[in-house]
């Protein structure tokens, strides 16, 4: 499990928003996280989301930032205040529901694609998913199906989060034809939209 | 046993046969024509065999704009987006919950239904293998295996020799297929497990004796023929005794023919090959009824230019009676012919004897090799192959009548199988109404005298003989008439015309009929020294070491 990159500010069971710490980096478009929900004590259960969209704006939402008119290297120096008056946010997708348990002193681990029942309470921690929980998730490439129908179909989304998944793969062809098979199933009615999308995966590889 | 599912049935009729979707790990190359697979229905398994291979792609789009070769995304639309449906033709169906007492023949049933969809398709077992074809067994001798099924190198397809002589059957095959080895090793089946008595028509001379074997490299080995094999079992009798010594061939007997055992019926079935116009032939008979069985004799031996008076005298006409005696000559320049005059000086006794020899080693059970050595003109063959055929048919008939009336045992006549080179010859659609050869075909075993028809122009041959064909053994055949007409009578014919196209020129083969529950395609067993010692063959070494044997056992002290 990694470090908490932020908490929820706004959710539902088909997606949430969630705000950055300010000491934390914000996740990258295309990226997993997840953040825990309520469930037996016997088990940790985590809503896993893809994220669709990150933005910065100034605290005060009321009032728009004006340009400094300042090179970029200065703004440190010049406005130190600065990193204390923006606010980083982003959405994700709830694509499914990882659960974590422990029998018989084995550590098991769930994925379960879909939306969770219930969503994570206000003010959840959020964490980034790491290389080993994304292999768990894309064990069964049709995962791709829960993120197309939940960003009705956003071919940028679909081609980052390939990426993402198949750098936690290491990059094997066998995973890469087998994640590239995963999204064909998509496109069977648009051979263009999958010839597009898989030339831009093999020129990202190349 | 646990066997790798090959793909899945997605539609088909009983008519057109199924179709099965290809499983995307498996290499569509690997697929071949011919070969034998099981479709694993909710009830029934079926023995299918595959007879068609096509590409296909779920969207035209695809197939508009290629992807790039090896690209990603080739790969990732193989299998799945671009797929192979194979073409099956189910051949047999066996309830996989049938009572296990339930004998192997009864259990296999001819298709009546077809799998539920998604049926998954497996390749065939060796089991599947042993239970529809048999297995070759000491006791039974029924069956004899003939080769493996396409990538099985490990299994045998057997024929059924019981069914196999009850009907006529053809081998069949373009040239330079290996119809010869095929004839051969059947025949070396049927010898060696007593199933027939055979006769053998030896157009080239490559059956009884040794003969040279073509190899692929431009090597020329020698074979063994069936004599060496099978020894006293078999006798070599020639029309060419020169050819056969100069072969060092040790044959048994030689066979002449006297003028005056020719009918007018043996020349009758010869009329294309004489050219012999119908008058010609009715002037025959006319001779015939005059001079009886001197006929020819009196005919060749008239002077042109007594042939008016003789045409006057019998009340034939002139010129059909000179055109009969120019075509006649042609028979007698024949070297095994002997006319009246040698008749006399050789003796009545010794050269008919060489046809009733025939008939009485036949009626012996043992097998005769009849070589035509350099004396091969399609004439000469015609000739004796009709003339030899209707002595012994006739001899069968009084034979097989009386057994009809004794119901004894002994009185059986041994079944014969009669194999012709160049069959179409005989039976195409004008020599089949009036040679032997056809009414044996037609007859079927109601006389225990079969055929074994082997040629490399089945579309030469009558239809009404094709159908009458219980098993065929068909080579690579290109010509569309032939393959056609190797299907005569056959059901589902269609879907068989492909996997026969497609077979390799050597060694392979398909067999379908009477003797096999299914059709097959067959890698022919190598006729090597392996299947010598199959056949009960011994080397020198073997022979040397068995007489020591005996010795030892018993010695002359």
């Amino acid at each position: 499990m990694t470090q908490t990159i932020g908490e929820i500010i706004q959710t539902s069971t088909r997606e949430m928003m969630g705000q950055v710490w300010r000491k934390q980096q914000s996740p990258t478009f295309g990226s997993l996280v997840m953040a825990k929900v309520a469930a037996p004590s016997s088990k940790e259960c985590y809503a896993v989301g893809v994220v669709h969209n990150v933005q910065t704006t100034g605290a005060d939402q009321s009032r728009l930032p004006a340009a400094l008119e300042i090179a970029e290297e200065e703004i440190p120096q010049r406005h130190p205040q600065l990193s204390n008056l923006l606010r980083s946010y982003f959405h994700a997708y709830w694509i499914g529901l990882y659960t974590e348990s422990t029998a018989n002193k084995k550590e098991l681990k769930r994925f379960q694609p879909g939306l969770p029942n219930v969503p994570p309470q206000l003010h959840a921690g959020i964490t980034s998913c790491i290389d080993d929980d994304i292999r768990v998730f894309f064990e069964d490439a049709n995962v791709f199906r829960n993120i197309y129908d939940a960003s009705r179909g956003s071919e940028e989304l679909l081609i980052q989060v390939a990426m993402n998944v198949i750098e936690a793969f290491g990059s094997r062809p066998v995973e890469v034809v087998r994640i590239g098979k995963g999204l064909s199933t998509l496109y069977r009615d648009d051979y263009d939209t999958l010839r597009r999308i898989m030339t831009r995966l093999e020129q990202w590889i190349n | 046993m646990n066997v790798p599912v090959i793909g899945l049935i997605t539609s088909g009729s009983l008519s057109e046969g199924l179709e099965m979707r290809l499983h995307p790990s498996q290499v569509i190359e690997d697929v071949r024509a011919g070969k034998f697979v099981v479709v694993q229905g909710k009830q029934f398994d079926f023995f299918c065999m595959i007879t068609d291979v096509t590409l296909d792609a779920s969207s035209m789009d695809i197939l508009r704009d290629p992807p790039q070769h090896s690209s990603l995304l080739q790969q990732v639309l193989e299998g799945d987006h671009t797929y192979a449906t194979i073409s099956l033709q189910p051949m047999l169906m066996l309830d996989r919950n049938a009572d296990t007492s339930v004998s192997r023949e009864d259990s296999l049933r001819p298709v009546k239904s077809i799998p539920v969809h998604f049926s998954q398709v497996r390749d065939a077992t060796d089991e599947d293998v042993f239970h529809v074809f048999g297995e070759e067994n000491e006791q039974s001798r029924r069956f004899f295996n003939l080769g493996n099924p396409l990538d099985m190198d490990n299994v045998e397809v057997c024929l059924d020799l019981d069914r196999f002589v009850e009907r006529s059957n053809g081998i069949f095959g373009k040239t330079g297929t290996g119809k010869t080895f095929l004839t051969r090793l059947v025949l070396a089946g049927l010898i060696k497990n007593n199933k027939a008595v055979n006769l053998i028509f030896d157009m080239h001379s490559e059956y009884g004796s040794q003969t040279r074997k073509e190899s692929g490299s431009g090597k020329a080995t020698f074979v063994q023929g069936l004599k060496n094999l099978f020894g006293s079992k078999v006798s070599i009798f020639t029309m060419d005794p020169d050819s056969a010594h100069a072969r060092g061939v040790k044959f048994d007997q030689e066979v002449k023919i006297p003028l005056s055992s020719i009918e007018v019926e043996d020349i009758a079935g010869m009329q294309d090959e004489l050219r012999l116009h119908p008058t010609a032939v009715e002037t025959a008979y006319i001779l015939r009824n005059r001079f009886n069985k001197h006929w020819l004799s009196e005919l060749l031996n008239c002077n042109p230019a007594d042939q008016k008076e003789l045409a006057e005298e019998i009340g034939a006409n002139k010129e059909s009676l000179a055109a009969l005696y120019r075509k006649m000559l042609q028979i007698e320049r024949l070297p095994f012919i002997i006319t009246k005059e040698e008749d006399k000086v050789e003796g009545v006794k010794s050269t008919k004897a060489s046809i009733e020899r025939i008939i009485e080693e036949l009626r012996a059970g043992r097998h005769i090799d009849l070589e035509f050595g350099r004396v091969s003109s399609m004439l000469a063959y015609l000739l004796v192959a009709n003339l030899i055929t209707r002595r012994i048919h006739e001899r069968w008939v009084e034979d097989a009548e009386t057994y009809l009336a004794t119901q004894k045992l002994e009185d059986r006549p041994p079944q014969l199988l009669i194999t012709i080179e160049e069959a179409h010859k005989f039976l195409n659609p004008a020599a089949a109404r009036q040679t032997i050869f056809g009414t044996i075909a037609r007859e079927l075993r109601k006389y225990f005298v079969s055929l074994l028809i082997v040629d490399q122009r089945p579309s030469g041959i009558d239809d009404d003989i094709m159908s009458q064909l219980g098993t065929r053994i068909t080579a690579l055949l290109n010509d569309e008439k032939d393959i056609q007409a190797v299907f005569t009578g056959v059901s589902g014919a269609t879907a068989l015309k492909q996997v026969l196209a497609s077979l390799d020129s050597k060694q392979q083969a398909l067999v379908l009929g009477h003797a096999t529950p299914m059709p097959v395609v067959v890698k022919t067993r190598n006729y090597d020294d392996d299947f010598y010692q199959a056949m009960g063959h011994q080397t020198e070494e073997q022979r040397k070491e068995s007489t020591k044997k005996m010795v030892d056992l018993f010695p002359e002290d």
